[in-house]
């Protein structure tokens, strides 16, 4: 594995096929191969169950086209034996197979496909290289349908009656995506029963495709049947109870998500508790934790879940298992050492070109020998060489003495993408005592050999211009320095709620000193209102039990009724002013965590304020702690879902108030069986295994009406009598309950974070939640580096998503804590202070914090760049209006190379 | 009043049970998901009165189909027990005469049921082997007027078990398994009719019951045992008996001659007991017979149309005019099944049309085709 440079000479000439599992088996593959383009590490290997070398000993091609060796035919299957204090298991999901329905003709019909296969169909890189195509001609769909929950809330046919999580949305993405795809008359249409766009920013979504067109119906697709054309004919019934034939060209199964039973049986094995569901069983308040010591879970493996729960509880899983692991910090890496830094200024530039082959990949089109001559002609190059693989290591080693002995300052290497191999190179001039920025690449194989394969002497002169370009560059490098700057070993936390709290814990546990804000005189946050999970664990007690910890531990200092007032600095050293019960204080840290929180907000409508009968959820929560007997003799009650949420006012949804009033109800029946208790909802949002509590609900009971946005409940008063008036869809007639309670699920509303965000520099959403640096990928980091995020300040979210974000932001601050210094990247921006003006266009324009103006002792205003925030983007260089800002290496370099290419 | 009814309780309104229901695709405003939903908020409201209670053929499509398993033929059944009690009545077919016949057997008549299967073979007083004939022998004097000779297929039956080496007890004393009452809500008429029937077994000796119908079948399978808990014998579907036991007792078959069937797979014997796949194998027992499948087949099959004998209606009409029109666009020339009253009202159907398709008895089909 070692030798393969990922040429792909095998590939080529490789006769086995089969079906390709990354397109899920929608077109074939060779049988030596790359899983995916994206793998990593990029290494190809053999499918034994297709390879005729190893089935029969015949063919052998891939090893006589290998031109670094690389083949090994012996390669056995290896049991490693790793000694290890912590284990995260986040082996994942397999999407539910619908072949085993035969009612959806998946097997049979080509026309129905599942979403996934239809992520495929999607991508650039699939199967039919993004274009829809139906059979059997490769016409475009013009009319495609989903339907939901094909596997998941469905215990009859499938046993999976928990929901998925995840299809709604991505039914949403696909169907949006689709109409990007097809031109001219299209219809996406979604066959659901309720939709659950509950994550950050999804109901926007939802709210858009809806505006775009996209059809939504509530009814679920029994049957598929197909036509002498492959049409897919559908019969449901609609809304207003009519059945209803229609007839698509595609129909896409929104598969859900299954634990697949050899891992259950492994994990079950290994002697960690799964559920009945197959998914590994944690508790709320320790959200990663497996039932046995030292195992940790993330991921679907645990739950259904998206992109960014999974990403939180990844850094969570980390976290704990760091916790144990802490004190062994350190004791099993190694530094590598270089020799020192050959100083070059006031040298003159003398360049080494290195021409690569890249197998046939470049010198198959490219004259290489052409383009090495060329070089040679070119200003300061004072060597030039040919290489089959420039990347391969007896190259580097060869690089090392070639820089050395011909006293070379710059080197260029004409080959293919920096993204993929500068790091390489870099690695190679730092061990021949060169500054790492002494490199540039010139891409002739991406760019030019294989976009130009069948202009082989166009080819060669873009080659020639792409090296000449690339060594003007060159010529003007310099050595950049990369500035060590020394963390302050400590955290800041705050917000002192549940969130806050773990945080602060889970820093402290991994021994660094943290501070811990809180503005109340009391720690807690919301969770001191609440009564249970939806699990059923006690949330007062827990909560007690966490402030008992953070205040017995000796490494958290905690201030009480306490704000922010001010902070300066930057990542590793942040000096923040805080007002302490009105007194200054000042500390010094080295990462931040936000983790302020959000609230229940007071209703406005539905009585509430004016009849003492008709409470929020905190209220309800409330008024059950000190005395539940109340409910006993209660006739009915009622609770109304989306009570400022989901409204354009507030397009989001609040998330937790589905699962807490099903809780609720659900304790109403227990207490007392014989009461009615109605909830009235837009959609049950009982996401994942929250899916039963929603179930049990029905079986005891709990009766449900869905009202739309546009006939929403009525509350009066009726004499002394409460009278609530809904209309209900299926019957299409108003019903009257006369209920003893209401119970409003309001909406969670942001605390006010307009002036943290200005003192941190961070971005709120439009719902003026704080603004992540990734949606989907980095949920808990901010744009700005050293900061990060946690708990409701985010979006609205349960006790145990709370936590595990919590966890994973105290992850995510290790990473920068766990150092005594941090190293700062050599391309930054610089401001050229005689030219600054002080303007502040680039403070506006940059992301990340990184600039900023300041007056300067004389009293001018001029800009400087934190260069530890700064990430090279040149966003201020754009910005600026006199040239004073610009990004090293990307200056009049930049506008050299640009000159040189009009040059020939 | 407390609704404690998990069956309804459960809906999630997706409107699968509406969407999948045969009824409802003719039936304007017939709609399982509405009546779940309106007796959710009005438990003894006007449901009572409807005529709706009666259109429910218990095919139970959409039973087998729910996401989360409501039992609505269950429902129906059991609010028709309530509608009675309300003088709520459903309109039987063929003047009510079954209905008659199912009372006069349970009060206790005596009965000739022997007469036809002393002359087509060998019966037992007492015996292990019961058959249960139905009402098979009613029937066939019944539907002469549609050129059924409907004895014909309990012949048959006989036949087979006789061949097998199986001389079954066949006796005077049985009467209607109470199928009919059952699903009417006549539950006073069908215990009694059960209970009879369990006696009269039981005092043949038999340890286990073979059914020529599939009515019987699952009646004593689901409604005997849920009402009269577990019965001391075993039971078996003639389909499931006769394609266990053929290929043990080695009886060949004649070619067939290339013909292609198809075959009706009967609510009672399939999504009610899940029996799909012995009588396909025994279709495939002769050779050159093609079987092949209508586009609903299985656990999507579609009703003969009517069930109990009431409610006849041009919606039972169109049901039974699909299944013949599915059957000729697979190319079948007979339609062959398990259920007599299935081949009773699909014949009933195809006459004075120009569908051609016969419709014909499993087992004398095998029969027909014995070496």
């Amino acid at each position: 594995m070692d030798k393969c440079i990922a040429c792909g000479e095998c590939t080529k000439k490789c006769p086995g096929k089969t079906g390709d599992e990354y397109n899920e088996g929608l077109d074939k593959r060779k049988a030596i191969y790359v899983a995916y383009p994206q793998a990593v590490p990029l290494k190809y290997a053999i499918d034994p169950a297709v390879c005729l070398k190893l089935l029969k000993d015949k063919c052998g091609t891939c090893a006589k086209v290998c031109p670094t060796g690389a083949i090994n035919y012996e390669d056995k299957e290896e049991i490693l034996t790793l000694n290890v204090g912590s284990v995260i298991m986040a082996a994942g999901f397999k999407p539910f197979d619908p072949s085993r329905l035969d009612n959806l003709q998946y097997a049979k019909f080509p026309n129905v496909v599942t979403s996934i296969e239809f992520e495929r169909i999607l991508s650039a890189g699939g199967p039919t290289h993004g274009h829809i195509e139906c059979f059997p001609d490769k016409a475009e769909p013009k009319k495609i349908a989903w339907l939901q929950c094909v596997g998941s809330r469905d215990q009859n046919k499938c046993g999976n009656s928990y929901c998925s999580s995840v299809c709604c949305m991505y039914a949403v993405k696909e169907a949006m995506m689709a109409k990007d795809h097809i031109s001219g008359e299209f219809e996406a249409s979604i066959f659901l029963m309720d939709m659950r766009t509950y994550g950050k920013d999804f109901e926007k979504y939802y709210e858009r495709a809806k505006d775009q067109g996209v059809r939504f119906v509530r009814s679920r697709i029994h049957t598929i049947t197909q036509d002498e054309n492959h049409k897919l004919i559908a019969t449901y019934v609609s809304e207003d109870g009519r059945n209803i034939t229609e007839v698509f060209d595609m129909v896409v199964l929104s598969v859900g998500m299954e634990t697949p039973a050899d891992l259950a049986a492994v994990v079950r094995n290994m002697g960690i508790e799964l559920n009945a569901n197959n998914f590994v069983v944690t508790d709320s308040f320790s959200p990663v934790e497996t039932s046995r010591k030292g195992f940790y879970v993330c991921g679907a493996l645990q739950e259904p879940k998206d992109i960014p729960m999974a990403v939180m509880e990844a850094s969570a899983a980390a976290c704990d298992a760091g916790t144990s692991l802490s004190p062994a910090r350190g004791t099993l890496t190694r530094t590598r050492t270089y020799p020192a830094e050959t100083d070059i200024m006031g040298q003159d530039p003398r360049i080494g070109v290195f021409v690569c082959n890249c197998g046939t990949n470049i010198g198959g089109i490219v004259n290489v020998p052409d383009v090495a001559a060329y070089a040679r002609t070119l200003p300061h190059v004072a060597f030039v060489e040919e290489n089959m693989f420039t990347c391969s290591q007896d190259t580097q080693n060869k690089m090392k003495q070639v820089i050395e002995k011909n006293g070379l300052n710059r080197i260029v290497v004409a080959a293919c993408t920096p993204r993929t191999h500068e790091p390489l190179f870099q690695e190679t001039l730092k061990d021949a005592g060169l500054n790492k920025y002494l490199i540039e690449m010139a891409n002739i194989r991406n760019q030019c050999s294989w976009v130009h394969s069948k202009e082989p002497e166009l080819a060669t002169a873009k080659a020639k211009d792409l090296v000449r370009i690339a060594v003007a560059k060159a010529s003007l490098m310099r050595a950049l320095p990369q500035p060590t700057v020394g963390i302050v070993q400590k955290g800041l936390v705050i917000g002192g709620g549940v969130a806050g709290m773990t945080s602060a814990l889970g820093l402290a546990k991994q021994g660094f000193f943290t501070t811990l804000v809180e503005k109340e005189a009391v720690l807690g946050g919301n969770a001191l209102h609440l009564n249970q999970t939806w699990k059923g664990e006690p949330i007062a007690e827990n909560v007690a039990k966490l402030v008992k910890e953070v205040r017995e531990n000796p490494l958290i200092q905690v201030f009480t009724g306490a704000t922010v007032k001010d902070t300066a600095g930057f990542i590793g050293n942040f000096k923040t002013t805080l007002s302490v019960n009105g007194r200054d204080q000042t500390i010094d840290h080295g990462a931040v965590i936000i983790a302020t929180g959000a609230k229940e907000r007071k209703p406005t409508e539905y009585l509430y304020g004016e009849d003492e009968r008709v409470l929020t959820h905190l209220e309800l929560d409330q008024r059950m702690a000190k005395d539940s007997s109340f409910l006993k003799t209660m006739n009915a009650a009622v609770f109304i879902q989306c009570v400022g949420s989901r409204e354009p006012e507030r397009p989001y949804c609040s998330k937790v108030c589905c699962t807490h009033s099903v809780k609720s109800a659900l304790k109403f029946k227990e207490l007392n069986p014989d009461m009615d208790v109605y909830v009235l909802y837009r959609d049950i949002r009982t996401y994942g295994q929250r899916e039963e509590k929603y179930k049990e609900a029905r079986d005891k009971g709990v009766i449900f009406v869905r009202y739309d946005l546009d006939h929403k409940p009525l509350v009066q008063k009726e004499g002394s009598s409460l009278a609530v008036t809904v209309r209900d869809h299926v019957l299409g007639m108003n019903l009257g309950l006369e209920p003893d309670l209401i119970v409003l699920a309001s909406a969670i509303v942001p605390e006010d974070n307009a002036a943290l965000a200005q003192m941190f520099k961070l971005s709120l959403n439009d719902d003026r939640f704080f603004m992540e640096a990734h949606a989907k990928l980095r949920p808990v980091d901010f744009a700005t580096d050293g900061i990060f995020l946690a708990g409701m300040a985010h979006y609205p979210k349960p006790v145990e998503e709370s936590i595990a974000q919590a966890k994973a932001a105290a992850s995510r601050a290790t990473v920068v804590l766990s150092k005594e210094t941090v190293t700062v990247d050599g391309v930054v921006s610089q401001v050229n202070e005689a030219l600054c003006r002080g303007c502040g266009a680039c403070e506006d324009a940059c992301a990340f914090g990184a600039i900023a103006v300041h007056i300067r002792e004389d009293g001018v205003k001029i800009a400087s760049v934190q260069q530890a925030l700064c990430k090279g983007c040149a966003a201020c260089s754009v910005a600026c209006p006199t040239g004073a800002a610009g990004v090293f290496h990307y200056n009049n370099e930049v506008l050299t190379m640009i000159e040189t290419a009009l040059e020939s | 009043m407390q609704l404690s009814q998990q069956q309804i309780d459960y809906c999630m309104e997706c409107g699968v049970c509406t969407g999948s229901c045969p009824v409802a695709m003719t039936l304007e405003d017939f709609s399982p998901r509405r009546m779940i939903k309106r007796t959710l908020t009005e438990p003894e409201g006007d449901i009572l009165q409807s005529k709706d209670i009666w259109a429910c053929l218990s095919c139970s499509r959409c039973s087998d189909r729910c996401p989360v398993e409501i039992d609505f033929p269950e429902f129906i059944r059991s609010y028709r027990y309530k509608a009675r009690q309300a003088d709520n009545l459903p309109k039987l077919s063929h003047h009510g005469m079954f209905h008659t016949i199912t009372s006069i057997q349970a009060k206790g008549v005596k009965q000739n049921r022997i007469e036809w299967a002393k002359k087509a073979g060998r019966i037992a007083d007492k015996g292990d082997i019961f058959y249960f004939t139905g009402c098979i022998a009613y029937y066939d004097a019944a539907f002469q007027y549609l050129d059924l000779n409907m004895i014909e297929s309990a012949e048959n039956n006989l036949r087979l078990l006789n061949r097998i080496g199986i001389q079954p007890v066949v006796s005077n004393d049985e009467c209607c398994c109470g199928h009919d009452a059952f699903w009417c809500g006549d539950e006073d008429t069908f215990l009694t009719l059960a209970r009879k029937n369990i006696q009269t077994i039981v005092a043949a000796g038999a340890k286990t019951v073979v059914f020529g119908c599939p009515e019987g079948y699952s009646m004593f399978r689901e409604a005997y045992t849920q009402k009269l808990g577990p019965l001391p014998f075993e039971i078996i579907h003639i389909t499931e008996f006769l394609a266990r036991e053929i290929p043990k007792a080695g009886i060949a078959f004649k070619n067939g001659g290339n013909t292609t069937v198809t075959f009706q797979d009967p609510c009672r014997l399939g999504r009610r007991s899940g029996i799909y796949e012995a009588p396909r194998e025994l279709i495939a027992l002769v050779p050159g017979t093609q079987l092949a499948e209508m586009e609903h087949n299985r656990e999507n099959a579609v009703c003969c149309g009517t069930t109990a004998w009431m409610e006849c209606s041009t919606c039972s009409k169109v049901m039974q005019m699909q299944r013949l029109k599915e059957a000729e666009a697979v190319g079948a020339t007979a339609i062959i099944t398990a259920c007599p009253k299935c081949r009773i009202h699909l014949t009933c159907a195809r006459k004075n049309t120009d569908h051609h398709v016969e419709i014909l008895d499993l087992v004398s089909y095998l029969a027909a085709h014995m070496e």
